[in-house]
Parts: structure tokens; sequence; C-alpha cells
């Protein structure tokens, strides 16, 4: 510590903050699917769905979405403070880049919101996608990979999942069957 | 705490819901201008009156979607005016809409668990919910299609399930916001048949319609709604014959 800015720098291997990545990866999965299964994630699910008839139906929506506000942010706070340890050094600019706000919103996008497995594989894809294309085309990477995202929300306006789920139904019955 | 069904500590006749000079402005547009309602315990009101009346807006403000600019809502003798919808759902108002408003990517059984688990102030543990639960899918008819999603299902059976999500808060009062649009003769007969069921079991309904025959044979009285006022109150009888009325709907 310097006596006027305040710089506390702490410093760890790779190895623990691969390790700590990995429980903080576990531990959204397991609070996800505990979300999932639960009364606040039906809650939530309706939100998503419709918003007024979940309100009208008895959900305090301006609640539920402050706290799922909350938990999204404590763990974007937990990987972001163990990546500020490989970085070692930190200031607004970095913390509020467009690259670390943006990417996983669009790793979601690219994977898909309605399964707990889509943003998973969106963000697999998403992220083998981007090293490949640094490093095959580095003066053009985010030229392709715009177009990449363009075609994407044109035509797998539900990501990955929804091609998924699309695959799955016509495998199941032919064809979906009103009722 | 409150009795939420329907008989109760009020007798019959009793006023469930009484709203004084509600008035809403769009900009310039009255859509509510100083509208007195009355609703009885256990009545079926019909609300009437050409597009653009007003009648949607009076049901957003008896249902907190939208604050009122004027006026007073009591509700069992409580003023509801400005409470939040959740907060007016769990104390006994339940609504449906216009345009059916599901989750489409939700089962039908998760809808009615829904209303039950959020739209009540107190709600029974698991065995009793799934009982409640499948009751009310029953009572709807739509308990062979429980495990379907919202979006699969064709629109009588939407407009059920949206019947079935409100009746799932345990409400006392029920609006209903053009139930019968769009249905098949055949559809319209059945709703027919759910909305008097539902009368039955002691829940005062609010309905905007504008099938004449549903609202003529259901309806125990009609308010009829023109330009955000009220221009008519009566029996069917008295709405069909009732000079203002015809004018309204048919022209000068």
């Amino acid at each position: 510590m310097t006596g006027t800015v305040g710089r506390l720098i702490i410093t760890a291997d790779n190895t623990t903050i691969f390790y700590a990545m990995v429980g903080i990866f576990m531990s959204v999965l397991l609070v996800s699917y505990l979300i999932k299964r639960s009364r606040f994630g039906l809650a939530l699910q309706g939100i998503g769905e419709s918003e007024e008839a979940a309100a009208h139906s008895g959900v305090n929506v301006t609640r539920v979405k402050a706290v799922t506000f909350a938990v999204s942010a404590f763990f974007m706070g937990a990987a972001g403070a163990t990546m500020s340890m490989r970085w070692t050094y930190i200031d607004p600019t970095t913390a509020f880049s467009i690259q670390f706000s943006f990417m996983p919103v669009l790793m979601a996008i690219f994977g898909g919101t309605g399964h707990l497995y889509a943003p998973i594989a969106g963000s697999t894809v998403f992220s083998l996608l981007e090293e490949l294309l640094t490093t095959k085309f580095p003066y053009y990477y985010m030229l392709i990979f715009g177009l990449i995202m363009l075609a994407v929300i044109r035509f797998m306006p539900r990501g990955l999942e929804g091609v998924i789920e699309k695959w799955r139904k016509s495998v199941e019955t032919g064809s979906s069957v009103k009722t | 705490m409150e009795e939420k069904c329907g008989d109760g500590i009020f007798g019959e006749n009793m006023k469930i819901l009484e709203a004084e000079r509600l008035t809403k402005h769009f900009g310039g547009l009255a859509a509510a201008s100083g509208v007195d309602l009355d609703v009885k315990e256990g009545e079926i009101l019909g609300l009437i009156g050409p597009n653009g009346a007003g009648k949607t807006t009076l049901f957003n403000l008896l249902s907190g979607a939208l604050p009122p600019d004027l006026g007073v809502i009591r509700f069992r003798g409580q003023d509801i005016a400005g409470l939040k919808p959740h907060q007016i759902t769990r104390r006994g108002i339940a609504r449906t809409f216009q345009s059916v408003k599901i989750f489409s990517r939700m089962s039908v059984v998760d809808h009615v668990r829904l209303g039950y688990l959020f739209g009540r102030i107190e709600t029974g543990g698991g065995d009793e919910a799934d009982r409640e639960v499948e009751e009310i899918l029953e009572f709807v008819g739509l308990a062979s299609v429980r495990n379907a999603r919202g979006g699969d299902l064709i629109l009588a059976n939407q407009k059920r399930l949206e019947v079935a999500r409100a009746l799932a808060t345990r409400p006392a009062l029920l609006l209903l916001d053009e139930l019968m649009a769009g249905l098949t003769p055949t559809e319209m007969a059945e709703a027919m048949e759910l909305v008097k069921k539902i009368g039955e079991r002691g829940v005062t309904i609010v309905m905007i319609e504008h099938v004449m025959k549903a609202i003529m044979s259901i309806c125990d009285r009609i308010i009829v709604l023109n330009q955000g006022m009220k221009i008519a109150e009566g029996t069917p009888e008295e709405i069909a014959g009732n000079k203002t009325v015809i004018e309204v709907y048919l022209g000068e």
C-alpha cells in the first residue's frame, strides 16, 4: 500500500487461479440448477416470457429482478476478482471495457437462454472461435467475428440451443402438433 | 387473515368492489373520465361498449396495471388504488388479457402452479398444492394437456389456461377481458359454460365482451361505456331496450 492512491496487489500462480475459476464455474452451475428448480426460478421464467402476466399472477417482478441481478453480479464479481490476480493491474478502463461487459452477453446469445447447457455450449464454441480467429486472421478478426454474430442473430435467433431443440423435436415427432 | 372465498362476512348484494370517479388520461385522450362502478358480491357483471370506449383501461386500473389519475377503488372496503399488480392479485382480484398472455415455453401445469404459489397470501404445502393445481386443471378442462407447453396449445385452450392461472390465485373477483374473442361457436359455448361454473363457485366476475349472445345470457347486470364514460347500467333486458346504447352502437 502506498499512502495516496491505495494500491493492493495480491498475486497467485496460474494453477490457483485456474482452480478458483473452476470452483466459481461449478458453483454458478449449481446455483443456476437450484434456481431453475425452485419457486423463484418459476417466477423468473414467467417474467422472462411475459412480465405483465407474471405480475398479474402475483409475482413481485421488481424484487425477483433485483435478487437475480444481485446473484449474477456476485458471480461476475468473483470471476473478476480472481482474474484481476492474473492481470495484476486493473483500472476503470479495463474493468468497464466493452469487451469484458459485453462478451458474456454475446456468449449467452450465441448459446441460447432456455437451458442450462446452452450458455456453456455457447461460451465454449465462442471462446474457441475467438482464439482461432485472433491467431489465423489477426487483422480481420473483429470483422469476421462481427459477421458471424450477425449471421447467428439472423439465422439462429435462439442460438445453438434453438438448433439443437429443433433437431431434437424433429427426431421425436416429425413435426410439432398443436394440442 | 381475511376471508378470500365468495360468501363469508359479506352477505347477498354486498358490494365487493366500489370505484368512484375513476379517471385516466393518455395525453389529451380521456380513456376513463369519472367512472363510478359498483360490483356486487357473487354477480356476473358485463362491460360493453364500442372499440376504444375504455373497457380495457378500466380493467388496467382495477388490476393495478395502470395507476388512476384520480378516483378511489375500494375492494372489500380497502383502498387499493395505486397498489402494484401483484399486491392486488394477492388481495383477491385476478384477470385475463384481451390478447392472451401465456408463458409460451412453460408447461400448462407450471402456469397453474405459478398462480398458486405467488397469487395467494397463504399457500399450502406440497401435497395440498399438487391437489389443488390438479383440481383447477380438471375444472377448466386442461388435465389431458397438463404437460404441453403454453405456446403449443390452440387458442381456446390458451384462453382456458389464462383462466386456470387466474383461478389458481384464488380470486374473489375475476376480470375476464374478451374471453370469447376468436373462438368458434362450439368453443364459445364451452367458454360460456365455464364462466357460469366459475360464478357458481362464488367467484364474482366482471367480463368485457363483444359477443352479445354471451353477455345477454350470462350476465346479471351490464354496464355500457362510451368514450371513457359510463352511459348506461342495468339488466340485460334494460340494456337491450336502452335508446342511448342503441344510438352508440348503431349510430344516430
